[in-house]
């Protein structure tokens, strides 16, 4: 066992920190997409019922077949890095979305009235009222995104896209269970880690919305 | 000078069917109206056309003299207080923040809007130093409300607009918020108009009352000249006060 990480350790390392690294950049750009289309769509709720129907589409199909669908596509296909990442990109979106569109249309339409009232103007109600209300419903979103992400990642290795997968991929092809830990392990580690450290803010920031009572003090 | 304002010939139109037809209603410069009617009646709706929360299909609404127009809208809206049942607080805010939004909207440095808030909260009987860093879930329902009612009237508004303030909170509290919302017009005036389902109270704070139903005006009277009224839905509500007060006895 110590043989095996004196040899392997290093290795291990430089996937989980290709793995974060590639997870996390998918989820960033798939932030800067669905909350700007969560807040159009919890607008207009035609646009909503479309762009929600999309992308629930693609969180439908499973991720080895749309990983098959991205390697023909020119530009943002092929085999390596980039379409792992486009793969990671479009399964982030749906959570990140509809997270974005339930968390603004939540917020109680009397204190948006108010909002109104006091005269905010559009873009104060948003920022000062409806955003800040929605975020740890956003921030859900996201902590499922991460999570999601990290396990398609591992999937993201078959198409070249580097990370954990790879470890997993070549303890199959060796018959090598420890091999398969190395990339297994990490893996699961790095979502539970990342589940527990987003939901935490997440409850932070829903006792600033107000969301949990405090009578307590 | 409180702004007059000037309801002329308003129909409301919704999917629904109207939900004003036709209301004329002119309130003075300084004078309290107290809107009364049964649920659905357009007594809200009469408010909120007030500070263009509700546009009118037909008719014009004049304040201070000037119609509203989408140009003037937010700049009017922040000098009309309004507090409504459901107090809406924001429940992301503290309770200085929440007093503090229109003064911040209209600019005023951070301790002019703190020693305001200290001022008027301590009037409203909610100690500045216990409360302005709490967050609204923190605070009992009469808190909350009094807490809404200071973020009403920081600013000093021109017209102050109430709909159904105290109907959730419990009688005694209810009375004491009444009596400290005439205090502070007694001691600034300002145009108010205030929806009520309940009788007594639309006579305890206002001088004149306007009955609604179905969206209509039927009885405009002074509050003085109740027992003068003769409109059978009027006499109606004194019954139910009269009933209700013998119960309470």
């Amino acid at each position: 066992m110590r043989e095996f990480l004196e040899n392997h350790g290093a290795e291990i390392l430089r996937m989980t920190a290709e793995h974060l690294a590639i997870v996390v950049v998918a989820v960033i750009i798939a932030t800067t997409i669905a909350i700007p289309a969560g807040i159009l769509c919890a607008r207009r709720s035609r646009w909503g019922g479309l762009f929600l129907r999309v992308a629930d589409a693609v969180q439908t199909i499973p991720s080895l077949a749309l990983f098959g669908f991205l390697i023909p596509l020119p530009f943002i296909g092929g085999i390596g890095t980039r379409t792992a990442l486009v793969a990671l990109v479009l399964y982030s979106l749906l959570p990140i979305l509809r997270n974005t569109v339930i968390g603004i249309r939540e917020v109680d339409p009397v204190v948006r009235e108010v909002a109104v009232a006091l005269g905010m103007e559009p873009r104060q109600i948003l920022r000062q009222v409806e955003l800040p209300l929605a975020a740890p419903v956003i921030l859900g979103g996201i902590r499922l995104a991460v999570v999601i992400g990290i396990g398609v990642a591992t999937i993201g290795a078959a198409v070249g896209g580097g990370g954990l997968g790879t470890l997993i991929f070549r303890g199959v092809a060796m018959v090598d269970s420890r091999l398969i830990l190395a990339g297994a392990i990490p893996a699961a580690l790095l979502a539970l880690i990342a589940d527990f450290g987003l939901s935490a803010i997440e409850r932070k920031l829903s006792i600033r919305s107000g969301d949990a009572a405090r009578k307590e003090d | 000078m409180a702004w007059p304002v000037a309801i002329e010939g308003v129909s409301v139109a919704k999917a629904s069917g109207l939900i004003l037809d036709g209301v004329t209603l002119s309130v003075g410069s300084g004078e309290s109206v107290a809107l009364i009617g049964r649920s659905g009646a357009g007594k809200t709706s009469a408010l909120k056309l007030v500070n263009g929360l509700v546009m009118p299909t037909s008719g014009s609404v004049r304040v201070d003299e000037q119609p509203l127009t989408p140009a003037n809208l937010v700049e009017r809206r922040r000098r009309i207080g309004y507090i409504v049942q459901g107090v809406g607080l924001f429940p992301h805010r503290s309770v200085l923040a929440n007093i503090g939004t229109v003064p911040s909207l209209l600019g005023w440095p951070a301790p002019r809007i703190e020693a305001a808030a200290r001022t008027l909260l301590d009037r409203l009987e909610i100690p500045f130093d216990h409360f302005a860093h709490r967050f609204p879930s923190q605070l009992s329902g009469g808190e909350q409300q009094r807490v809404g009612i200071a973020r009403a009237l920081i600013f000093e508004p021109e017209v102050l607009l109430c709909d159904e303030p105290f109907g959730a909170l419990d009688p005694l509290i209810r009375r004491e918020l009444q009596q400290l919302l005439l205090e502070i017009r007694r001691q600034r005036p300002m145009t108010m108009l205030f929806v009520t389902h309940d009788l007594p109270e639309a006579l305890r704070m206002a001088g004149r009352v306007v009955l609604l139903d179905a969206g209509r005006v039927m009885a405009d009277f002074a509050a003085a000249d109740i027992e003068k009224v003769s409109h059978p839905l009027v006499r109606r509500f004194v019954e139910s006060a009269l009933a209700l007060g013998a119960t309470h006895a």
